[in-house]
C-alpha cells in the first residue's frame, strides 16, 4: 500500500540520520510555534506528509494519547485559557505525527546502524559498543519469545484453574528469563563472545 | 561478560514482553486493567540491582526508540519521546537504580518490607517526580494538576510495588542472583 504513494520511495531512502536530525529541529521550532493557526497549519501539513509518504500508521498512533489530550484541553479550558489549551493539543498531535512518520518510513535495521554510528565515539571512551549492539538485537529477538511465553503460562494456568491467571505467574516467568539468559550467554560465550567485527 | 550482557538483555525483552501481553488481571482492583510495564522497571531494579536493572531499562527504551512498538498499549516509535508521557520514560532508569540501591541498603532478613520500600520509593516516588513535571511541560499544565491527573494510577502502582516485592522474593528463592 505504501508503495503507490508519491513520497513513500524517496522518505525511505533518506538516511536515517538525516530523518532525526530534521524530526529534532522540527521539535524546537514547534516549541517556539505560539500561534494557533500556525499551529493548525502544521497539524494540515503534517497529516498531508503522512499521506504522501504512505505513513497512515503514525496518525494512529495519537490513538492510546487522546485521552491526555482531550484531559489537557479541558484543564486548559476549565482554567479559563482554553487557547493555550488548543495549542498545546495542536502541539503535541503534530509532533506525534511527525515522529511517527519518521519511524513508519525507516526500517527497524536502518534505526540499529544509525544507533550504533551514534555510539561508534564511545568506543574510544571504554564504552563496550559490541555488547551494546548484541543487547538490542538479544532484546528485539527475546521480547516477542518471552510475550509467547506469557501466553503459554496463561494456557496451562487455566487448564488447571477455574479462576484467572493472576500474578503469581510472573514468578515461573521471571524466572524462566533468566535461566534463558544463562543459556544464551552460554551459547554466546562458546562462539566468540563480543568480538569486534 | 556475555552473562550480564544476556541478563541485562532478556530483562529487556521481559520490560517489553510485560508492555505486549493482555494486562495481568489484579482479582481485588475492581478489574482495573493496569499496564505491567512499570512492574517490570521495579524487578529489574530489584533483581537485576541498579546499575545491571538500569542498562536494562535503557535497552528496553532504545527498542522502543527505534520503532518496535513495545510499550504499553502497543506503543513506539519516537512519538512517545515527545509525547505526555516523555517525563515517565525519562524516569525510567533513574527508578530502577534507586530501587536497586534502597534494595542493597535495606536488611536481608525482611525481604518483603525491603521490596516494597524500595519499590515505592523509587518506583512510584522517584518515577512520579520525573513523570509530573514531563507531563506539565508537554501540555503546559500547572504541576499540581499534572499531579491531580496522576494521583488516579497511585493505588496500581502500590499494588505493582506488593507484586514485584513479592515475585522478587520468590525468584530469589529458587534462583542464586549473582
Amino acid at each position: 500500500m505504501g508503495r503507490l504513494t508519491p513520497l513513500a520511495a524517496p522518505a525511505r531512502r533518506l538516511p536515517a540520520g538525516v530523518k532525526l536530525l530534521l524530526l529534532a529541529a522540527a521539535s524546537v521550532g514547534l516549541f517556539r510555534l505560539g500561534d494557533p493557526l500556525a499551529l493548525a497549519a502544521a497539524v494540515a501539513a503534517v497529516l498531508a506528509l503522512a499521506a504522501l509518504a504512505g505513513a497512515w500508521s503514525a496518525v494512529a498512533g495519537l490513538r492510546p494519547l487522546a485521552l491526555v489530550i482531550v484531559l489537557s484541553f479541558a484543564m486548559h479550558a476549565a482554567l479559563g485559557d482554553w487557547l493555550l489549551g488548543l495549542v498545546v493539543c495542536l502541539r503535541i498531535v503534530t509532533l506525534v505525527i511527525l515522529a511517527g512518520i519518521v519511524s513508519a518510513v525507516t526500517p527497524l535495521s536502518e534505526m540499529l546502524t544509525a544507533f550504533e554510528r551514534a555510539l561508534a565515539p564511545l568506543r574510544r571512551l571504554g564504552v563496550p559498543t559490541r555488547a551494546v549492539a548484541v543487547a538490542l538485537a538479544m532484546t528485539l529477538r527475546f521480547a516477542p519469545l518471552l510475550a509467547e511465553r506469557w501466553r503459554t503460562l496463561g494456557e496451562a494456568w487455566r487448564t488447571r484453574s477455574p479462576r484467572r491467571p493472576h500474578w503469581r505467574l510472573l514468578i515461573p516467568f521471571v524466572i524462566g528469563a533468566l535461566d534463558d539468559a544463562d543459556r544464551a550467554a552460554e551459547a554466546l560465550a562458546a562462539r566468540g563472545g563480543f568480538l569486534e567485527k | 561478560m556475555p552473562s550480564t550482557v544476556a541478563r541485562i538483555a532478556l530483562f529487556a525483552a521481559l520490560i517489553a514482553a510485560l508492555g505486549l501481553v493482555p494486562q495481568i488481571t489484579l482479582p481485588f482492583a475492581g478489574g482495573v486493567p493496569i499496564t505491567a510495564q512499570t512492574l517490570g522497571i521495579m524487578l529489574a531494579g530489584l533483581i537485576l540491582g541498579p546499575w545491571r536493572g538500569a542498562a536494562a531499562v535503557l535497552v528496553f527504551l532504545a527498542v522502543v526508540a527505534m520503532g518496535a512498538p513495545l510499550l504499553a498499549g502497543g506503543r513506539g516509535g519516537l512519538g512517545v519521546f515527545v509525547g505526555p508521557t516523555v517525563g515517565f520514560l525519562v524516569g525510567f532508569p533513574i527508578a530502577a537504580i534507586v530501587i536497586g540501591l534502597i534494595w542493597r541498603a535495606m536488611p536481608e532478613g525482611r525481604p518483603m518490607l525491603a521490596g516494597v520500600t524500595a519499590s515505592v520509593v523509587g518506583g512510584i516516588l522517584t518515577l512520579y517526580a520525573f513523570g509530573i513535571p514531563g507531563l506539565a511541560l508537554v501540555t503546559d499544565m500547572p504541576l499540581t494538576k499534572a499531579a491531580m491527573v496522576m494521583a488516579a494510577f497511585i493505588p496500581g502502582d502500590i499494588l505493582k510495588a506488593l507484586i514485584a516485592a513479592a515475585v522478587n522474593r520468590e525468584v530469589r528463592r529458587a534462583r542464586v542472583l549473582a
